[in-house]
């Protein structure tokens, strides 16, 4: 979906270097974390895939098109939500989601079902300069969300929210990646928070990609621990101390009366693996997921280094 | 897929108006016109005193208009273009919904409030020379002030600068070569020439020379602004291709 190839960018006449030959693939269909600390060149990246600025050298593919030469054509299939987005304040919501709307040729109509969607319904009539911070990314995902883009890039969707607001973006996050089957990437300097929702991560620092690809591939390489979460329909204890017995896993944690968070060596996960599919073939683990909840160890072991992300 | 598209245009412009211009035109507009009327009722329509109202409209209106697409570097600045860029719309097509925001929609609410009071009291007086001709010219000054401050804008990218830069180009700039003329022709012992004044000032008021008898500049300075004119409209699409937001 998204190829970088040696690209280099720089501002103020090469003065501050942003991107130093950063490579990396998202393939299509996964909600990709953009991962590294304030300033490694996060937003930029973001930036130069949909043609907003410049690269001074190397490639760059987005679904085929070069963002500078076709910025129409990637625009169009993409939905962005810049960081510190600044909105016409004296607009009224709705009448500038309708301008959007007008510019992606969208009609109307959707514009209401995405009002409703990110939970705008109340100030669709409100001037934009009187809503909260929440409800302003709840107006930007909105606009990023009209005309369902085959690629979403949210950048820090989350930065300045409260605890709830964050949350409650996040899983609303979580769910348009399902309804809508896009790709998404989300960059943030919070890596605890992205381990509840994504399934790639690229790794910046100081604008390098260091290491990029699937999470689990990611924690075997690394040999990080890989946390699974189970959904269960059987006695928790017992399946928890069943689990222990295996050589793969290092800790069980019992959550409520139908829920296990597992600590698995990612390295031997497959005999867990293995395991946990015969429990759901048996009916006792209704559903599992994988949450690393080691992103930043992850991230660390990635750049080599003890810089710590947030 | 298209390169240009004009609906795009369209639609860009109508939103740069209601945000930045909307309520500014109209209470630019109705002033002007009224200010415009009483001036023509109370003078009456002698040719002389029509060109000098006009100019003095068109100049204040120029002003204006000026410091309104100053708003352009204020959405360079604030971040507020990325909310437009990040759609389908290409960054000419947006510097192009700016020039017909500007030029466009204040020219013809330029032309309103020159022609309404006169349209209303003496119809007839339109087609005098004496009557459309400052409105020819006011409105190329218009075309040719609004460009230079949508340029200034993408450059500087600060609305107090661009603002600055504006009000200096139509006031400050005169003043000053009227100064270092006058210095000149005292060092010198010479008498002031008027036509170099004129001249002179005519790079930043095509219009002046619409006031005085000579042919010749008059001609001159419609052509410097539209050749001016064509220039930083291309230079504008130019500088689009290489925006960074």
């Amino acid at each position: 979906m998204i190829e970088f190839s040696e690209v280099y960018k720089t501002y103020r006449n090469g003065k501050i270097v942003a991107l130093r030959g950063v490579s990396f693939r998202v393939p299509k269909g996964v909600l990709a974390g953009f991962l590294g600390p304030n300033g490694s060149g996060k937003t930029t990246s973001l930036k130069l895939m949909v043609g907003l600025l410049r690269r001074d050298r190397g490639r760059i593919l987005v679904r085929g098109f070069d963002p500078e030469k076709e910025s129409r054509e990637v625009r169009s299939i993409t939905g962005f939500l810049p960081e510190k987005p600044v909105y016409p304040s004296g607009i009224r919501v709705d009448l500038f989601l309708y301008h959007i709307a007008k510019l992606r040729g969208v009609p109307w109509s959707d514009v209401r079902r995405i009002i409703r969607l990110v939970g705008l319904e109340k100030y669709a009539d409100k001037p934009i300069g009187g809503l909260s911070r929440g409800y302003l990314q709840r107006l930007g995902l909105a606009q990023a969300l009209l005309s369902q883009p085959e690629l979403l890039l949210l950048d820090e969707p989350t930065a300045n929210l409260d605890p709830l607001a964050r949350l409650e973006i996040l899983e609303l996050i979580d769910t348009l990646k399902k309804d809508l089957g896009a790709t998404v990437i989300i960059s943030s300097h919070i890596l605890p928070e992205l381990q509840l929702v994504i399934d790639y991560a690229i790794f910046i620092d100081n604008g390098i990609v260091v290491d990029y690809g699937r999470l689990d591939e990611l924690a075997t390489k690394y040999g990080a621990m890989t946390v699974y979460k189970l959904s269960l329909a059987g006695d928790p204890r017992s399946i928890a101390r069943d689990l222990l017995s295996l050589h793969s896993v290092k800790g069980v944690i019992i959550r409520g009366d139908t829920m296990l968070e597992v600590h698995v060596d990612t390295n031997t996960g497959r005999e867990f693996l293995d395991y946990i599919e015969d429990l759901r073939r048996s009916g006792l683990v209704l559903d599992y997921n994988v949450q690393t909840s080691y992103l930043d160890q992850l991230y660390r072991k990635a750049v080599g280094g003890e810089r710590a992300v947030a | 897929m298209r390169r240009f598209s004009l609906s795009n245009v369209l639609a860009q412009a109508e939103l740069i108006t209601a945000v930045h211009m909307g309520k500014s035109v109209i209470a630019l507009v109705a002033p002007l016109t009224i200010l415009n009327a009483v001036l023509l009722a109370v003078t009456g329509f002698q040719a002389d005193v029509v060109k000098g109202i006009e100019t003095l409209i068109s100049t204040l209106y120029v002003v204006m208009a000026g410091v309104m697409l100053a708003g352009l570097a204020e959405e360079l600045s604030t971040g507020q273009a990325l909310a437009y860029l990040i759609h389908p719309i290409t960054n000419r097509e947006y510097i192009a919904a700016w020039m017909l925001a500007g030029p466009g929609l204040l020219g013809a609410s330029y032309i309103l409030a020159i022609l309404a009071p006169i349209v209303v009291i003496e119809p007839s007086l339109v087609f005098e020379s004496y009557v459309y001709e400052p409105v020819v010219y006011g409105l190329i000054e218009l075309i040719y002030i609004t460009l230079i401050a949508l340029m200034a804008s993408l450059v500087l990218r600060n609305r107090s600068r661009v603002t600055t830069l504006i009000l200096s180009f139509v006031f400050l700039a005169p003043i000053v070569i009227m100064i270092v003329l006058s210095i000149i022709s005292i060092v010198l012992g010479i008498e002031p020439s008027l036509r170099t004044l004129i001249s002179l000032i005519m790079v930043f008021h095509p219009m002046i020379p619409m006031l005085s008898d000579y042919s010749d500049l008059k001609v001159a300075s419609l052509l410097y602004a539209i050749t001016a004119s064509a220039i930083l409209g291309a230079l504008l699409f130019v500088k689009a291709d290489r925006l960074e937001v």
